[in-house]
């Protein structure tokens, strides 16, 4: 009894996530110049006109630039910090780790408007580099808490092994600590990648006409206008996102939720 | 007295896989039971089975009188003393240990006191107030075994319960639980594959391979007379012959250096079973033994005893000694391996 | 433990300065803002006309109370859901399509599923369209501009992170202890309010407190579903800043919500507080 109450409830719940998803898809496809669903008939010229609209395209291509930008800064500045979380005791550990994890529970809007405002008074604004440091806070987290548990103390003990061998730190990071924190570090950036690409809360305060990101220039679009070209571009980022998660399944693997019976 | 715990033609698979098969067992009020195999024999699954957390194919499980096959665990009267405690990790001692009478309906404070009851049984007394996790491995064995035993079954079940102790610790835990068994009086049905506990703790030992039980007995009486080669080999060292019919009522062994009558012994392929101990080693024939010509191959001590491999013939045979009864012996001597046939025990199965 | 060893100095220099050039000092800029006037004197009047303003009190009171509902319906279809997903689902494709499902929608802009919703929930949307055809309403529904609408969106935005949070909570429960618990005479039922729910408790209240936070300051689908008629508080904050310009108001605004979602989670999680060892 209470087992069919919850697949009936389960059920319910993954066509409540799928129906969105499916709508805009099948919106995108249609012919008529109005949002349709079921379709009526199939095509793909709101794809085309998307793709021959070029302020669609540079918002497209600024976006992947600053996911990319942001993500890579991300990284560089999250392993050394987690490694040093990881490997050393020091005064200050605990509130390091809490002040760089910290943008995860903080109010998006709240972060933007903040740095629209320091920016203003030191000439950071509604720029390329505005973007990037406002994106690299939030998306750091993502790097920090996907590698941290990788960095082990079984794992120290193979860093102390290269040590002890002869090799230079830096040597050891990239032959013994490097590969071993390397499935943390993918998952991570691509966590962070995402989280970049989607972004709208941080990015609307430093965005500008010519100088946007695509969440933000929807978010913009549908206030006014509503039209298939949205839902195109709509299908086009879940179909993005679909690739990127089944591709992620088959390399590190998304069954977290299967009972680890022996 | 009816057996506490009756199983007749028990069978079990996994898939296509038997994992046990037409298991007959009757475990008598106050026994205590070791189910002795190696891992993957079914012992672990057999307990399971009894406890509810599998169902068999065939066969019943009675416990004292009633049949318990097909009922869910929670309505078996028997308790279980798990392979890693199984401790909840958000309640204290003193609630992990109340939670069978709780379960039963029994009111809060009757369950306290009888869980400080079970607990200072178990030599935990004034522990009540701390999270298994503040424990150390043996205080967490205690208070599982405490857990098991507050409801008074008439039955326990024991899953390796001391195989994430040290040695030492164990050896201590072994003679305590001995002692409780005998204070409660309850039946205990302790899975293990140290045979070194199984003979040590139980009065019968009920010893598994493969699915099957090859053999029920006291300790003592299926080392000095094994029913099969398995219970030979896994109980104890022992040299396998290999055994040769001659017609009907003989055989021989060590390339006919032995003759034995085979009158009473089991059909098909046998196999002869010589433990270390039973072979003196001297320099000259001992009276009233056999005297094989042997040649000493290696020594190797171990602390009490050493062990001699000894050539006979083609045969390798290993030997036990005291220290004391080496003296002067080395690898490549010459001696005489002195046994009597009576220690030889014939078994079904090749060497 | 005392100070801070040199490899530590050389591997955090710069994600610490990073942080404090484009985290704590514009924070920091954010609340001396809300505490000075303009000119630059020191005030509390920003303070003082949130609390005098009861306009504010309701936009208060609406983005929590949509932070609250949107929390209690997560956890009402989500910890089924992860339930489902966790102990009844045997199949593991079914489940491995059902967790991409569930990823995805975070994979992909608040914008893109928000606008999903509104193509949904207009006059002559899908839902009304359905709900008509059941014959369950005669005439189309409004959604868009309503608290409902707003729930609607927000819940299927935040849904996933209760599911993961609950389902790894659900995942990690040793099966031994379920054994243990019949053993000692607890039937499915006992067992799951004595040992499997406390045990997913905390992962349940990590995950409500993460639907909460971001439902109190969502700020894209409550903008998108609310069609102007429903205001909450992350919508004044950008009024502020985007249309006002009044950035002493605005920091204080920021401030608001920041100590107020804050000091709630700390709430919450002081309530759910696992025993400490």
């Amino acid at each position: 009894m209470v087992s069919a109450l919850v697949r009936i409830v389960s059920f319910a719940a993954l066509a409540y996530l799928a129906l969105p998803l499916v709508v805009l898809v099948g919106t995108s496809l249609t012919t008529t110049s109005f949002l349709a669903f079921p379709p009526q008939g199939l095509t793909l010229a709101w794809y085309g006109k998307m793709l021959g609209d070029p302020s669609y395209v540079s918002a497209f291509l600024i976006s992947t630039l600053l996911a990319v930008a942001a993500t890579i800064v991300a990284v560089l500045l999250a392993v050394p910090a987690a490694i040093a979380i990881a490997r050393y005791r020091f005064t200050g550990r605990r509130l390091l780790s809490e002040t760089l994890m910290s943008p995860l529970i903080l109010p998006h809007v709240v972060l933007g408007a903040a740095l629209l405002q320091y920016g203003s008074t030191i000439g950071l604004v509604r720029s390329f580099p505005a973007l990037l440091v406002g994106h690299v806070v939030i998306i750091m987290p993502f790097v920090l808490r996907a590698v941290l548990p990788q960095l082990s103390d079984e794992q120290r003990s193979l860093e102390d092994a290269s040590a002890d061998l002869g090799a230079k730190p830096l040597t050891t990071f990239f032959l013994v600590t490097l590969p071993q924190i390397r499935s943390g570090l993918v998952s991570g950036a691509i966590f962070a990648f995402i989280a970049s690409w989607i972004n709208v809360e941080l990015s609307i305060f430093n965005t500008t006409a010519e100088l946007t990101t695509i969440p933000v220039k929807l978010f913009n679009y549908v206030q006014y206008t509503i039209d298939p070209t949205i839902a195109a571009v709509s299908g086009l980022t879940i179909i993005v996102a679909a690739v990127v998660i089944v591709l992620l399944d088959l390399t590190i693997g998304l069954d977290v939720l299967s009972e680890r019976r022996r | 007295m009816s057996p506490i715990l009756a199983i007749d033609g028990l069978s079990k698979h996994f898939g296509g896989q038997a994992a046990l098969t037409a298991i007959d067992l009757a475990v008598e009020q106050g026994e205590f039971i070791a189910l002795l195999g190696p891992s993957g024999c079914g012992k672990t699954t057999l307990l399971r089975c009894i406890a509810g957390f599998l169902t068999p194919e065939a066969g019943t499980i009675r416990l004292a009188g009633e049949d318990v096959t097909r009922l869910p665990p929670y309505r078996r009267p028997l308790n279980t003393v798990f392979q890693n405690y199984a401790l909840f990790p958000h309640m204290s001692v003193a609630e992990n240990v109340a939670y069978g009478p709780r379960r039963q309906g029994v009111a809060r404070d009757e369950a306290a006191r009888r869980a400080a009851e079970a607990l200072e049984l178990v030599g935990l007394a004034g522990f009540g107030e701390r999270l298994p996790a503040q424990l150390s491995g043996g205080q967490q064995q205690r208070v599982a075994l405490a857990r098991a035993i507050v409801n008074r079954p008439q039955l326990l079940l024991l899953d390796e319960p001391l195989s994430a102790l040290d040695l030492k610790l164990r050896k201590k835990v072994q003679s305590e639980l001995k002692q409780i068994q005998h204070r409660l009086g309850i039946a205990f049905l302790f899975v293990t594959h140290d045979q070194d506990e199984a003979m040590s703790m139980a009065d019968r030992i009920v010893l598994m391979n493969r699915g099957r039980i090859e053999q029920i007995g006291r300790g003592q009486d299926i080392y000095a007379r094994p029913a099969t080669r398995f219970a030979a080999d896994f109980v104890g060292d022992a040299n396998l012959l290999a055994v040769d019919r001659r017609g009907d009522d003989s055989v021989s062994l060590l390339g006919g250096a032995i003759t034995l009558p085979a009158a009473d012994a089991p059909q098909g392929t046998l196999t002869g079973v010589l433990r270390p101990e039973d072979i003196l080693v001297t320099t000259e024939p001992v009276a009233e033994r056999l005297a094989l010509p042997a040649v000493v191959s290696e020594i190797v001590h171990v602390g009490s005893h050493a062990s001699v491999g000894l050539t006979v013939g083609d045969t390798t045979l290993t030997a036990r000694l005291a220290p004391s009864a080496l003296a002067g012996m080395s690898a490549g001597q010459a001696v005489f391996a002195n046994i009597r046939l009576v220690d030889i025990s014939l078994v079904p199965g090749d060497a | 433990m005392s100070g801070v060893p040199r490899p530590v100095l050389l591997l955090c220099a710069l994600p610490a300065a990073f942080f404090v050039a484009f985290f704590l000092a514009p924070m920091a800029v954010v609340l001396i803002a809300s505490l000075t006037t303009p000119a630059g004197q020191p005030t509390f009047a920003h303070y003082v006309r949130i609390l005098a303003d009861t306009y504010h009190w309701d936009v208060l009171w609406v983005t929590f109370r949509i932070g609250a509902l949107t929390t209690l319906v997560c956890v009402l279809i989500g910890y089924p859901l992860a339930w489902y997903l966790v102990r009844i689902v045997k199949w593991r494709p079914w489940r491995r399509f059902c967790v991409i499902l569930l990823v995805v929608p975070l994979f992909t802009s608040n914008i893109v599923r928000s606008f999903g919703w509104m193509v949904l929930l207009g006059r002559n949307g899908l839902v009304n369209d359905g709900l008509i055809g059941l014959g369950l309403i005669e005439r189309p529904m409004r959604f868009l501009g309503t608290e409902l609408g707003i729930l609607i969106g927000l819940v299927y935005i935040l849904l996933p992170f209760i599911v993961l949070a609950v389902g790894n909570a659900l995942a990690k429960v040793d099966p031994a202890l379920e054994h243990a618990s019949a053993d000692l005479g607890a039937t499915p039922a006992g067992t799951f309010r004595t040992i499997i729910f406390p045990l997913s408790l905390p992962g349940l209240m990590a995950g409500a407190v993460m639907v909460f936070m971001l439902a109190v300051s969502a700020y894209v689908t409550p903008a998108l579903l609310s069609g102007g008629r429903i205001t909450v508080f992350s919508m004044l904050i950008f009024q502020q800043y985007s249309s006002v310009f009044d950035f002493n108001y605005g920091g204080a605004l920021s401030i608001t919500m920041l100590v107020l979602t804050l000091a709630l989670v700390a709430i919450a999680g002081r309530l759910s507080e696992p025993r400490r060892a």
